[in-house]
């Protein structure tokens, strides 16, 4: 598979809420390539999970797409009729939910609802699931996977649970995989094992993959790419380098100077404002007009007033 | 990941002792408190000679210190002698195990019914929460459970038997000129299967219908609610959404929702047959149905004492038994319990 | 004076006002208040307004059928059923007042030591583990027929009716209350006022019985609901009150026989009322839960 062909690609994604009016994702454009992993940041209420969501095609009631597409390996996923899409979902393109154990049924086992995720897809007998299933569990690094598998949700740590999730994804080997916050309610230590564990997938599979976390940490350590999203807009697109290097937009220079704060390092030194203002007088009447400025190669911010 | 099911239901069944010794002592406080002479009430219109009234008295043990007389009571109890009704001269627990099949058939039916569209139309409604079925049910939920069953169940006799004509008088479980078959089971409809006796099967059948449609129209609403509320929420469970997400086919999400209503359900469901035992006995006067209900109403309007006695004896033990089912039965279908 | 009656007058307002945001839009509530104030208001002035005798049998006029001077036909004695209808809240409703007030009573008091007490050891611990034990075993007890056997012993009346049903609803309340009292005395303030030496009786009665009774009380409405159904259904086996005392379940026990026979009007008006009123009474407590709960 060549690096350089989206697996998704969003361009002018708009995505209205409930209310009359309201604007949940405005105009978001981005890509990731196969086995490229782009993080998502912004803080709660900034539109990742509504971005995953429309991405799945599994948004909440009343809350719809109003422009834009979504091209999924050159295919417009908002243009498929929902039976398509079900057999695409999960089986194609995964995704995490974020909630850790809540996102398991309590009512079943673990190994019967990664079971329920294979039989909607793929027709195997009973022997194969098995098998496939232990050896998802022991790739997501679950000691004892034939006595876990009969485990229910509740008899599981949450960061067994989170596993759980991730091995439940990622079993009919997608081509994009989303993770909503994998890691939230897990301490560092089990927080880093997840997602090596995670990443170990996507690299074995050449996956594409996209993360949304709040976690700066874990971005600078395991993506490629980084989009930062605010009150429902792209503010910020770059390589993960370029990003760490001279975050531009206010809002990603706040975040990364907290994260950095939290980390107890030293403040990186930040690409002065005056810079944006430069790339932005420079630009061409092109970017302009959509509202980004390029600030280095790959490297696009949102116009912003810089008081 | 062990199995602790046999272990939790060993606890809970162990339970059940310590219960039923207590509904005996307020079995046998019943007897005590009343005002006047014990073997007198429990003799009835019988207790005109001396002789019988001293019987009595000593089979009571009522010279005797009130922990003597408890120890015989219970050791009477336990042998299954729990003495004879005045009314009709028969031994008590003979006379219910008689008349209870009648009332268990009638309300066993009812839940299972009731069981099965509860929690169709629950899903339904609880899916479209906002949409026409769910307001139309809100409302006749909220109405049902106001409804005196026993009037419900005239204004059924009044339309299907009256006005319709399509259903037998209600004058007990079979029709009067068909000939009933032997008792073996005293449930009429099976009794008739082993006897080959049509005629008196499709009477009992039909006898059965309209006192069935009282209880389910009534107390069905009650498990609809309770499902469609259950549904309701789990439809927002995270774990929905994933299951959506992961590409599930229709079955088993609609399987996530049935598994998640369960627990609520069975809980509904045991209460309600806990009620009915003897609630069901202003159903059971409306169309004569001459069961475990109205042996009850019966005696304790002649002042029968010793078969008001055995009632609230069985009635509170098949309580206590429908309660540990319900509660082994939640075990089973939530795994989150057996803890 | 202009000055302070206005402000009274505003203060009121207000407070309708409130009242009325609180329930806005509920028109389910609306009509459920409006059922039983009209259930209330027939149950005071049944007596003044202008309406045939209830207990009066007038054997020339048995079993007409609905028409203008009977809105609801006559009964097989030839009393007006309309009127009875209209006469029978006068006992249906003090039933279901007085039973659930002296249930909630008791049933919270008890509930107030009988959880207060729990698990702390000492002979108080075990006598409310007893307690608890007893309430229990007491509701698993066929209601129904609980009551008609203290009925049938105490015999027929209205009071005895009131005083047996207290004595069924008392657990229901009681329940009500232990599981917002084990709640309730977990709570930091209690703990505060025991730490600054308050005399326990204050502590139990002022603190945790003001923040645990509202579940009891909001459970009050759906009680009296039960309460009216049980007498309803007491009556009907003529066991409840005394005949010919206008009573919604007695009246429908009179008309069973017409049913089979086809008048259906003995028996359809009572029982729609006490639907209408049962019902009222379940949608009232249904709006205050989940207006408490909120």
């Amino acid at each position: 598979m060549e690096a350089t062909r989206p697996v998704l690609e969003l361009s002018h994604l708009t995505v209205a809420g409930p209310r009359p009016g309201t604007v949940l994702l405005h105009d978001i454009s981005l890509a990731v390539c196969a086995g490229e992993m782009l993080a998502v940041v912004g803080e709660s209420g900034s539109g990742k999970s509504i971005l995953a969501l429309a991405v799945m095609g599994v948004l909440p009631d009343l809350v719809r797409v109003t422009g834009g597409s979504v091209l999924f390996l050159g295919e417009d996923l908002l243009r498929k009729s929902e039976a398509e899409l079900r057999r695409l979902r999960g089986s194609q393109l995964s995704m995490i939910l974020t909630g850790g154990r809540a996102a398991l049924n309590p009512m079943e086992t673990v190994g019967t609802q990664i079971r329920y995720v294979i039989r909607s897809h793929l027709t195997l007998d009973k022997d194969a699931e098995d098998q496939l299933i232990i050896g998802m569990l022991n790739s997501v690094g679950i000691p004892d996977p034939e006595r876990r598998a009969h485990a229910y949700p509740h008899e599981l740590s949450g960061g067994m649970a989170q596993r759980i999730l991730v091995a439940q994804a990622m079993v009919c080997e997608p081509h994009l995989l989303i993770a909503d916050e994998p890691t939230s309610d897990l301490d560092v230590t089990v927080a880093a094992q997840v997602v090596d564990g995670m990443k170990t997938l996507i690299d074995e599979r050449g996956s594409a993959s996209i993360l949304l976390t709040r976690d700066l940490g874990i971005v600078a350590e395991n993506c490629d790419t980084v989009a930062v999203l605010g009150g429902g807009e792209l503010l910020e697109f770059a390589p993960v380098e370029s990003f760490f290097a001279q975050p531009t937009h206010p809002y990603s220079k706040a975040m990364v100077s907290d994260a950095l704060i939290a980390l107890e390092h030293d403040a990186a030194p930040a690409a002065p404002a005056s810079i944006a203002r430069e790339m932005a007088e420079a630009s061409t009447a092109e970017s302009a007009a959509s509202g980004y400025v390029l600030v280095a190669e790959g490297h696009y911010v949102k116009r912003f007033d810089d008081a | 990941m062990k199995n602790r099911l046999p272990r939790y239901v060993a606890r809970r069944a162990a339970f059940v002792i310590p219960q039923l010794f207590v509904v005996s002592v307020l079995a046998f406080a019943l007897l005590k408190l009343i005002p006047g002479d014990p073997a007198r009430l429990a003799l009835g219109p019988a207790a005109t000679n001396e002789v019988s009234l001293q019987a009595m008295r000593e089979r009571l043990g009522l010279d005797d210190p009130v922990v003597v007389q408890y120890g015989k009571y219970l050791e009477n109890l336990v042998q299954g002698d729990w003495g004879r009704s005045f009314r009709t001269q028969e031994p008590v627990l003979e006379d219910i195990g008689r008349r209870l099949p009648a009332t268990l058939e009638l309300i066993t039916l009812a839940m299972f019914l009731s069981l099965v569209l509860g929690v169709v139309i629950g899903i339904i409604a609880g899916l479209r929460p906002r949409g026409v079925l769910s307001r139309i049910l809100t409302w006749y939920g909220f109405f049902a459970g106001s409804i005196p069953d026993f009037w419900m169940g005239l204004l059924l006799v009044f339309l299907f038997f009256h006005v319709a004509d399509i259903a037998p008088a209600p004058l007990g479980q079979i029709g009067i000129g068909v000939r009933a078959p032997p008792e073996k089971t005293y449930l009429l409809p099976i009794d008739s299967l082993i006897d080959g006796n049509w005629a008196a099967f499709k009477s009992s059948l039909t006898h059965l219908l309209l006192p069935v449609a009282t209880l389910v129209l009534v107390y069905m609403p009650a498990v609809l609610k309770t499902v469609a509320a259950a549904v309701e929420k789990s439809r927002r469970e995270p774990f929905l959404v994933a299951a959506r997400v992961h590409g599930m086919r229709r079955r088993y999400l609609y399987w996530y929702l049935f598994r998640n209503t369960l627990p609520p359900t069975i809980t509904i469901v045991g209460v309600l047959f806990a009620f009915l035992i003897g609630g069901a006995v202003l159903v059971e006067q409306v169309f004569a149905w001459n069961g475990f209900g109205q042996y009850a109403v019966e005696a304790v309007l002649r002042k029968d004492l010793l078969a008001v006695q055995g009632f609230l004896l069985v009635a509170a033990t098949i309580t206590m038994f429908t309660y540990l089912i319900v509660d082994v039965l939640y075990a089973i279908a939530d795994p989150r319990v057996r803890l | 004076m202009t000055v302070a009656v206005a402000g009274i007058d505003q203060q009121a307002r207000g407070a309708v006002r409130r009242a009325w945001n609180w329930f806005e839009g509920d028109w389910l509530f609306i009509t459920a208040v409006l059922i039983l104030a009209a259930m209330a208001f027939f149950a005071i002035f049944a007596p003044v307004l202008p309406l045939a005798d209830p207990e009066l049998p007038r054997p020339a006029d048995r079993l007409e059928s609905p028409s203008l001077s009977h809105p609801f036909g006559t009964d097989v004695n030839g009393t007006d059923i309309f009127s009875r209808v209209i006469h029978a809240p006068r006992i249906d409703l003090l039933i279901g007042i007085m039973s659930v007030l002296i249930a909630l009573g008791a049933g919270s008091v008890i509930g107030l030591f009988g959880s207060y007490f729990q698990g702390r050891g000492g002979i108080l611990g075990f006598l409310t583990e007893i307690l608890n034990r007893l309430m229990d075993i007491l509701q698993s007890f066929p209601a129904f027929i609980v009551a008609l056997a203290l009925v049938g012993i105490a015999g027929q009346g209205t009071w005895n009716v009131i005083a047996v049903l207290a004595f069924l609803f008392t657990p229901i309340f009681f329940r009500f209350m232990r599981a917002e009292v084990l709640h309730v005395r977990e709570r930091l303030f209690v703990e505060a006022q025991i730490a600054a030496g308050s005399p326990l009786w204050r502590v139990l009665f002022v603190n945790v019985f003001r923040n645990s009774v509202g579940a009891a009380v909001v459970q009050a409405s759906p009680t009296m609901g039960f309460a009216i159904l049980l007498t309803a259904g007491l009556s009907f086996l003529g066991a409840g009150v005394r005949p010919p005392t206008p009573e919604w379940g007695a009246m429908i026990s009179t008309g069973q026989e017409q049913i089979y026979v086809g008048r259906w009007w003995p028996a359809l008006f009572p029982g729609l009322a006490i639907a209408l009123t049962v019902f009222a009474l379940a949608v009232i407590g249904e709006s205050l839960r989940k207006r408490i709960e909120r």
